[in-house]
């Protein structure tokens, strides 16, 4: 996309002006100007949307301090159905032994009955909730000092974070409009923020290195849908298994048999998000493994009692 | 209520490197999880004898199953690596260090290597940009420091060890956790009608009975292919030597705290310092140069005298098609192989161990663990055969067939669209598991002429003079801290020499 006329990002106001102030600050532009269209709001303007941690510090060094805008911290977003998906980890491993293992066989020879998620460590995660009105406003007041506009003139090159537009032929696509996702602001923004992150890497600078970047862009978006969108089948599927990739199968049996988060590249999720995930499906797994034995069952007991927190986690 | 799992027999074949790790990880770190661990080996048949360059992940091995470090290293006669020495690979007259480190550090998200191509002419090698390698170049060491203001947390450090030294000092480690060694040669492997490993029959007419089975026994694969059949996934057209021959000597100078690998007409040679000598060894095609010729270009080149008859050795590049069949787990070279390279084989016993121990089935039945293990090992291997790939491939050489063959070789589609990539843009494709990261790649790449087009153009958005000179401050810094080092040899004398007796 190198080139002097102006780029158009194309969206609802949340993912348009978040994409135009990402780029107008890390892209490298070669001085092209960008505008922004706006589309028709996705979010009203006093819902919440909670930002994760990692994304609150892409907020930070665009200039943008969520706390200053009365952002509150949160340990967790949550799901369709209230599940928590927690940014910080449960309890702590201990001599290697994962603590979802130490509590497997807390509650298996122990009688313990507290939740994983009871064990969420209190402690700032970085991540925080913000009104959307708020924040799309102050999206606005930095676009306005990098010299982002609302779009005036016509012009050729498209990024397209609208999943509606049809009649557009976009350079490229961000967000919402890379894939479908279910009604959830924080996996919508996740989206945009991510794709935009991948699209500032792999911004073409030169004529000839257009289709490379464009290649390698799109194999990062379908990493990133491959982890959104098994993330929607758990939280959204109801206890149905049909809509779920063979990836996630896969994820899930290894989670239920051997109580581990099967890694994959580019996961979107925390292995504590995906936990939280399948616990809220009700997946539990089925043993502790043996690893967890190697601990005394006094120095469980003591390990899960140093795990509990001591306030209660505000979700 | 206490409720034990099922007591286990697990049996590992195999008194090697791989053996003896496999029996002092799961006897340490399973200690108490119902587990009787028997390790059969051959003294008659005796282990490879090689692998003495390790990665920086092995302290962290060593650390697990509560080695002290000082005492491991006087013990396994250890020096410390920093990286590795390539010489002659990109042309003859090149060298490069691949540091366990990073070079300079990233500004707002632009790689520090953008700033190096932008202003190369001003800053010189990007090699002086990396703490292990500068410290290298001088022979210094000091262990890195956790404080991540510090440049001494940009750098981790390995060891060089002699390999016939740490299988013994690990046995000690197994025995003392209760592992079971025996003394003996398997003629015999019963496989029962569900295709599982049941018995081992000794030369002796000892029957040893498992449930679990560790294939430590080396290239010939006793069970997981001799017994299994499980098949192998060779890369040889990728990677075509096939062949060793390994000689130690006796120093030459200063004791550096890095392997040096060198390129030759038929494929590379390596030097390893240790304490008490040197480890050298020709790693070759037999395609272009035969054994004799090998063995003499090798021992003709050494630093000093030579120590020990040269020992040849064969092998074939690839892996098991899978490294977990039914009951029994291939660790080691049973499992395969890549050539040593980038010292990657104890690197993958450990990660083979590590995998097995994380999903270690509960009762017997592991078909899901199974899976996910050939899957993540599966990939660890790939990922180490591309950047593999990478040397030999990103070379000018055009002094012998082997280099002709290797430049002009088509290269994995994985491996072609990473360098094409870097190649336009300086952009070095990363992924999230698995080894060599970012800096390695980079490394590799400029180090073997695979220079980017262009740099990012963000670059050009920073004030020219202000950040040449910060980045010259970066690169006296740097070498100051390096100068503040102690010497190698100094270091290892003070903390861990090998006692004198030791030193046969
Ligand atoms: C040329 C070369 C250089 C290398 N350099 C490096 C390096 O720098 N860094 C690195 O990380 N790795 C290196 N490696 C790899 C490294 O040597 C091995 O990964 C490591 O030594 C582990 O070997 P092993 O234990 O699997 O096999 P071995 O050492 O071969 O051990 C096999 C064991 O099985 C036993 N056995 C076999 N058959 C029977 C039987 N029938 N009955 C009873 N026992 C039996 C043997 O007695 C022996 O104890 C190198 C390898 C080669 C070939």
């Amino acid at each position: 996309m190198a080139q002097q006329d102006p780029v158009t990002i194309v969206g609802s106001p949340l993912d348009a002006w978040l994409t135009a102030v990402m780029l107008a600050r890390f892209a490298p532009l070669a001085g092209a100007k960008l505008q922004v269209l706006e589309t028709s709001p996705v979010a009203r303007v006093d819902d919440v949307v909670v930002l994760r941690p990692e994304m609150v510090r892409t907020n930070v060094s665009i200039g943008l301090d969520p706390k200053r805008l009365g952002a509150q911290p949160v340990q967790a977003w949550a799901g369709p159905h209230r599940q928590s998906l927690p940014f910080n980890s449960f309890g702590r491993p201990l001599k290697g032994v994962s603590f979802v293992a130490i509590w497997l066989r807390a509650r298996e020879e122990l009688g313990e009955t507290r939740s994983l998620q009871s064990f969420v460590s209190a402690g700032q995660t970085g991540g925080c909730a913000i009104e959307v009105g708020r924040y799309v406003q102050a999206l606005k007041t930095i676009a306005t000092k990098v010299g982002v506009t609302p779009c005036t003139q016509a012009s050729e090159h498209i990024v397209q974070a609208d999943p509606n537009l049809t009649e557009a032929q976009p350079d490229c696509s961000v967000g919402a409009a890379v894939m479908t996702l279910r009604p959830s602001t924080t996996l919508r923004l996740q989206a945009v923020h991510k794709s935009v992150l991948a699209l500032i890497d792999c911004w073409s600078w030169r004529e000839n290195d257009r289709d490379l970047a464009a290649r390698e862009y799109d194999r990062r978006l379908q990493a990133m849908q491959a982890s959104i969108e098994d993330m929607q089948a758990l939280l959204w599927s109801d206890g149905r298994t049909d809509d779920y990739s063979s990836r996630l199968k896969h994820r899930v049996s290894v989670w239920q048999n051997v109580g581990r988060i099967a890694p994959v590249d580019d996961d979107q999720f925390t292995p504590q998000e995906w936990m939280a995930a399948f616990l809220s499906a009700e997946l539990v797994p089925s043993a502790a493994g043996r690893l967890v034995h190697s601990l005394t069952l006094a120095e469980i007991s003591d390990h899960v009692e140093t795990c509990s927190p001591k306030e209660v986690a505000n979700v | 209520m206490t409720i034990q799992p099922s007591p286990l027999n697990v049996v590992i074949v195999g008194g090697g490197t791989a053996g003896w790790m496999a029996a002092a990880g799961l006897s340490s770190l399973l200690e108490n999880a119902g587990l009787n661990i028997t390790l059969v080996e051959s003294a008659a048949i005796g282990t490879v004898g090689v692998g003495e360059a390790t990665l920086p992940h092995l302290r962290f091995f060593n650390q697990a199953i509560g080695i002290d470090e000082y005492d491991f290293m006087a013990a396994t006669r250890a020096t410390v690596k920093l990286g590795i020495e390539f010489v002659d690979w990109g042309k003859i007259g090149d060298r490069y260090i691949h540091p366990f480190g990073d070079y300079g550090i990233p500004n707002d998200g632009v790689g520090f290597h953008h700033f190096w191509r932008r202003f190369s002419g001003e800053l010189g090698s990007i090699s002086q940009f990396s703490l292990p390698v500068v410290a290298a170049e001088l022979g210094k060491f000091e262990p890195p420091s956790d404080d991540e203001r510090s440049a001494l947390s940009t750098f981790r450090f390995a060891y060089q060890f002699d390999a016939t030294q740490y299988a013994p000092y690990l046995r000690r480690h197994a025995e003392a956790r209760g592992v079971t060694r025996l003394e003996g040669r398997v003629v015999d492997v019963v496989v029962d009608e569900e295709g599982d490993v049941r018995t081992l029959k000794l030369e002796d007419g000892r029957e040893i009975h498992g449930d679990l089975f560790i294939d430590c026994s080396g290239f010939i694969g006793l069970l997981i292919e001799k017994a299994l059949g499980t098949g192998y996934e060779e890369w040889t057209h990728w990677l075509p030597c096939d062949r060793a021959v390994a000689a130690p000597c006796e120093h030459a100078g200063e004791l550096l705290p890095y392997t040096r690998a060198t390129a030759r007409e038929a494929g590379w040679q390596w030097r390893i310092p240790l304490q008490h000598r040197t480890g050298n060894g020709y790693v070759y095609s037999s395609q272009f140069i035969d054994d004799q010729t090998a063995m003499d270009s090798l021992v003709n080149s050494l630093e000093g005298p030579l120590l020990a008859d040269p020992k040849p050795l064969r092998f074939v590049t690839g892996k098991r098609r899978k490294l977990w069949n039914k009951n029994c787990v291939a660790i080691g070279l049973s499992g395969g192989f890549l050539e040593p390279l980038e010292s990657t084989s104890i690197y993958l016993i450990q990660q083979g161990i590590t995998y097995l121990i994380e999903m270690f089935p509960h009762g017997v039945s592991a078909e899901v663990a199974r899976t996910e293990y050939n899957r993540i090992m599966d990939l660890e291997f790939k990922r180490i055969r591309d950047f593999l790939i990478l040397h030999y491939h990103a070379t000018e050489r055009t002094d012998a067939p082997l280099w002709d063959m290797m430049r002009e070789m088509d290269v994995p589609d994985s491996l072609k669209e990473k360098m094409a990539l870097f190649r336009a843009r300086g952009q070095v494709q990363t992924y999230d598991h698995g080894l060599f990261l970012e800096p390695s790649w980079l490394a590799v790449y400029l180090g073997q002429r695979v220079l980017p087009d262009h740099y990012d153009p963000r670059v050009d958005e920073y004030p020219q003079n202000e950040i040449v000179s910060r980045l010259q401050g970066m690169k006296t810094h740097i070498r100051a801290s390096a100068d503040q080092m102690m010497g190698h040899a100094d270091w290892i004398s003070l903390h861990c020499p090998t006692p004198l007796e030791g030193l046969s």
